[in-house]
């Protein structure tokens, strides 16, 4: 044999190495320093802005109110300690470390503090808008909020006999584009969302109309006898409460009373005269029993 | 008499020492001589295609990250590309190489893993812990960077999570070179000695002209004189700036699939040297929109193949359609020609050679349910005639 | 050393011979980047196409995958070939799409002009319930033998997923 072969002088020079065994618990873990351990979250540092939870693959991360404001409360089972949380966080309230030893018997060890510190920006005097409140005695029902509201979370509904706006606070972007545009500042927004947020009371008060004795027009009557079917009525309106369909052989309206705004362009442009204007809903709506 | 079928049906079950993930080869066998194999796969199937459509992009690049454990950058850096052809947004340069860098890292590091488990199929432990030893550097160094050992949530939709230091790219231009020499060490034993020589030369053959056929990809194609590699003809990220060689062999053998992957080693190394020298300034990410309407195509090669994901979005925030195809899916008509006419006690070396992970083939659909839908297989059912069995 | 023979001078040439001689068959043929190019045709035309390709580079090309979309609202499947010829100055990715109605799915197999589709037209067959005419050997795949029948989970209307998720 005229030279050795390549694998034995590789066994013979690792004879005599050190051992390349790591005894991990009798021995300090060797950890670098951008290790992904487990985040911590200040809550003192948090403007409530919801980007760790919108990111969050794997939903571990929740706002919830406690006493008084939204805080992150952080599932660690949930958690893939992927970081994006802390990547995104502009406010730096997330902090990450190398805890990787991370097992116990309990498990509130590990959600949430026992006291909630106040916001950063409550110290400055600044005012965080949270939820919009809707004040039904001051409404009127011209339906202008739910025109300019740009992701509908305030949307028409028929309730106690009136035309009025419910709110659904899950899709609100707290533009306040409806607080501005509100004639009567019956819609204002507070800094305390509610325990139980619903979109509409249960009971609702009486329209300022009513009250003051004005007669508010509430609906649009069609005399489907003397209607001839020319679609102009439909064409004019501008909220497209009038549809046509086919009825019975011929074209008939269809209204829809949460889109129409009252503005009496059916009215004028209708040449047979069948449209007339009422002032309380239609049978099946009103209010169940006259309020004092 | 001698006409009668005298063939043994061997199966080859799923709990088996030999193989490391659940799958079932049922071989007839003549004598030593494999004649016929019927492969049957689905053990780990999790059904993500399906959940796919019901997650946004924010959250599903970490389902397409966890379809593969050892090759999870290939998945991410797919499905990134996919998303941002759709959505129609571009990534900074500096994103690109650095993307190109923990792709390659990750090459190294599942090709070193796939030699030493070779080696440990063929018996040969000494060699397993070898180079298991040294791709420990690997693995540092990938911790260093990302901040875990193997899954590396690196990539995101939009360019990198994670800037790289000026002290980290010293340390790689210091260690890198090392694990160069060792690997030129293990090339030359592989080529010369007869312990590892002879028990993968002119085993598992298939030619040229059968491989294209079948539609093998990677390295496996590559053993057998295909000169086709995604990083070559449909060039991604930074790969048309950066120069490198595409690795064949033309024996067709498990000894030439084995040695394309000692090469591609090599040169990933070489790219990561160039790309670090290379690295140009700026931002590392954009922000992607959340709803839009197009289609993406996104390809790379995976340390085992091609690796494609397709996404299809239709103006919602969820995508309509998300196909996944996986390089060990692709590869198992091969393997099946691969194993007629060679003794039984060659069968894992074959089945090693193809560097099988078949987590990554069975990814599709859900076998969870709930009742109460007309559709909806209720979980009973299921749980009640499989059980049954 | 470095091969960067990114020339892909000859990939429209390639398309519009591909193009002509199947005048009648070709329905658009679409350019999302210069190497991936998107052709619709007619249905039941694609055996022609693919051995069109596979008797021109015998040797530098392959089939990549199968895969089918389920359009509900327009009530039919879009099956989509995807071949890859790589050749001296052509590097091309062809995706060749047929639609296929909904209630009628049955398409000819193509595992004689290349064997490699065995398993993709399997796979498709257990999700999509598409039955591919004169397949060796067509039975499911990934699922269990005692999956019911009748049901494709990948179809739109087949939900197979918890309706809520689970908040807490």
């Amino acid at each position: 044999m005229t030279k050795i072969p390549s694998l034995i002088k590789e066994v013979l020079v690792n004879v005599f190495k050190k051992p390349a065994t790591h005894m991990y618990p009798f021995e300090k873990p060797d950890i670098s320093e951008g290790f992904r351990g487990r985040p911590y979250f200040l809550w003192e540092r948090c403007v409530e802005c919801g980007i760790c939870e919108y990111v969050c693959p794997t939903f571990a991360i929740k706002l919830k109110w406690t006493e008084g404001r939204h805080v992150p409360w952080y599932d660690m089972s949930r958690c893939c300690f992927c970081h994006i949380c802390i990547y995104n966080c502009p406010s730096n309230a997330i902090l990450p470390s190398k805890d990787f030893e991370l097992s116990s018997y309990t498990r509130h060890v590990y959600e949430g503090l026992p006291k909630v510190p106040p916001a950063p920006f409550e110290s400055t005097g600044i005012y965080k808008p949270r939820y919009i409140n809707i004040d039904y005695s001051h409404c009127v029902e011209c339906r202008l909020c739910a025109d300019v509201c740009p992701t509908n979370a305030i949307t028409m509904t028929i309730k106690d006999g009136r035309v009025v706006p419910q709110y659904d606070a899950d899709i609100c972007i707290l533009c306040h584009k409806c607080v501005d545009i509100c004639p009567t500042e019956a819609i204002s927004s507070t800094t305390e969302f509610p325990k139980k947020p619903e979109k509409i009371p249960k009971e609702l008060p009486l329209s300022p109309l009513e009250k003051a004795g004005l007669i508010r027009h509430r609906t649009i009557l069609f005399d489907r006898n003397i209607c001839t079917g020319c679609t102009l009525c439909a064409k004019v309106c501008p909220t497209e409460a009038i549809v046509m369909k086919e009825i019975g052989g011929r074209l008939q309206p269809i209204y829809d009373i949460r889109k129409c705004i009252f503005c009496g362009q059916c009215y004028e442009v209708c040449p047979v005269n069948a449209i007339s204007f009422e002032p309380d809903l239609p049978p099946g709506l009103r209010r169940k029993k006259p309020k004092q | 008499m001698k006409n009668m079928s005298s063939l043994i049906s061997l199966v080859v079950g799923p709990q088996h020492p030999a193989l490391h993930e659940p799958e079932r080869f049922v071989f007839k066998i003549e004598g030593e001589t494999i004649v016929d194999v019927e492969p049957r796969l689905g053990y780990v199937h999790r059904g993500i295609e399906k959940l796919m459509e019901t997650k946004e992009h924010t959250e599903a690049i970490y389902l397409a990250e966890r379809v593969c454990g050892i090759c999870n950058v290939a998945h991410t850096l797919s499905f990134g590309e996919a998303i941002e052809e759709a959505a129609g947004i571009e990534v900074p340069s500096r994103a690109k190489y650095l993307r190109v860098i923990i792709h390659e890292l990750n090459r190294i590091h599942s090709h070193l893993l796939l030699l030493g488990v070779a080696a440990e199929l063929m018996g040969f432990e000494t060699l397993f812990m070898l180079i298991w030893r040294d791709r420990e550097i690997v693995m540092k160094l990938v911790e260093d960077l990302t901040g875990n050992r193997v899954i590396s949530s690196l990539v995101i939709v939009g360019g990198v999570s994670r800037d790289i230091s000026l002290e980290l790219i010293h340390k790689m231009k210091k260690h890198l070179p090392k694990l160069y020499e060792r690997v030129k060490q293990y090339k030359k034993m592989m080529e010369e000695d007869p312990t590892f020589t002879a028990r993968t030369v002119n085993v598992g053959y298939l030619s040229k002209s059968k491989m294209l056929e079948l539609g093998g990809v990677g390295p496996t194609a590559r053993g057998s004189s295909v000169k086709m590699d995604v990083r070559d003809f449909d060039p991604y990220e930074a790969y048309d700036e950066i120069p490198f060689n595409v690795a064949v062999y033309d024996e067709g053998d498990s000894w030439a699939r084995f040695m394309v992957r000692v090469d591609e080693v090599l040169e990933a190394i070489n790219i990561i040297l160039y790309a670090l020298d290379h690295l140009p300034q700026g931002p590392i990410r954009v922000i992607p929109p959340r709803a839009f309407e197009g289609e993406g195509f996104g390809r790379v090669e995976a340390p085992r193949g091609e690796v494609f994901h397709h996404t299809i979005w239709r103006g919602e925030s969820k995508p309509w359609r998300h196909r996944i195809r996986t390089p060990t899916y692709a590869n198992i008509p091969a393997v099946c020609e691969m194993f007629k006419g060679y003794h039984l006690a060659d069968a894992p070396v074959i089945l090693g050679s193809i560097d099988p992970c078949f987590s990554c083939t069975d990814r599709l659909y859900v076998v969870d349910a709930k009742t109460g839908k007309e559709k909806v297989i209720p979980y009973w059912y299921i749980r009640k005639k499989y059980w049954k069995r | 050393m470095a091969q960067k023979s990114l020339s892909i001078s000859d990939n429209e040439k390639l398309v519009d011979e591909l193009a002509s001689t199947f005048k009648d068959k070709v329905l658009s043929v679409d350019w999302t980047t210069p190497r991936r190019v998107y052709i619709k045709i007619v249905t039941h035309a694609h055996r022609d196409l693919i051995k069109w390709i596979r008797e021109k580079f015998p040797n530098s090309s392959y089939l990549v995958s199968i895969d089918t979309i389920d359009f509900i609202d327009k009530g039919e499947f879009e099956i989509r070939y995807k071949m890859q010829v790589v050749h001296n100055n052509i590097k091309l990715t062809l995706t060749i799409a047929m639609n296929v109605a909904r209630d009628y799915p049955r398409v000819k197999t193509i595992t004689d002009i290349v064997p490699g589709a065995v398993l993709y037209e399997r796979e498709n067959y257990e999700m999509f319930g598409i039955i591919f005419e004169e397949h060796p050997n067509l039975a499911k795949f990934f699922l269990p033998e005692t999956w019911p029948e009748g049901i494709y989970p990948l179809r739109k209307d087949v939900s197979v997923i918890r309706k809520k998720p689970k908040v807490w």
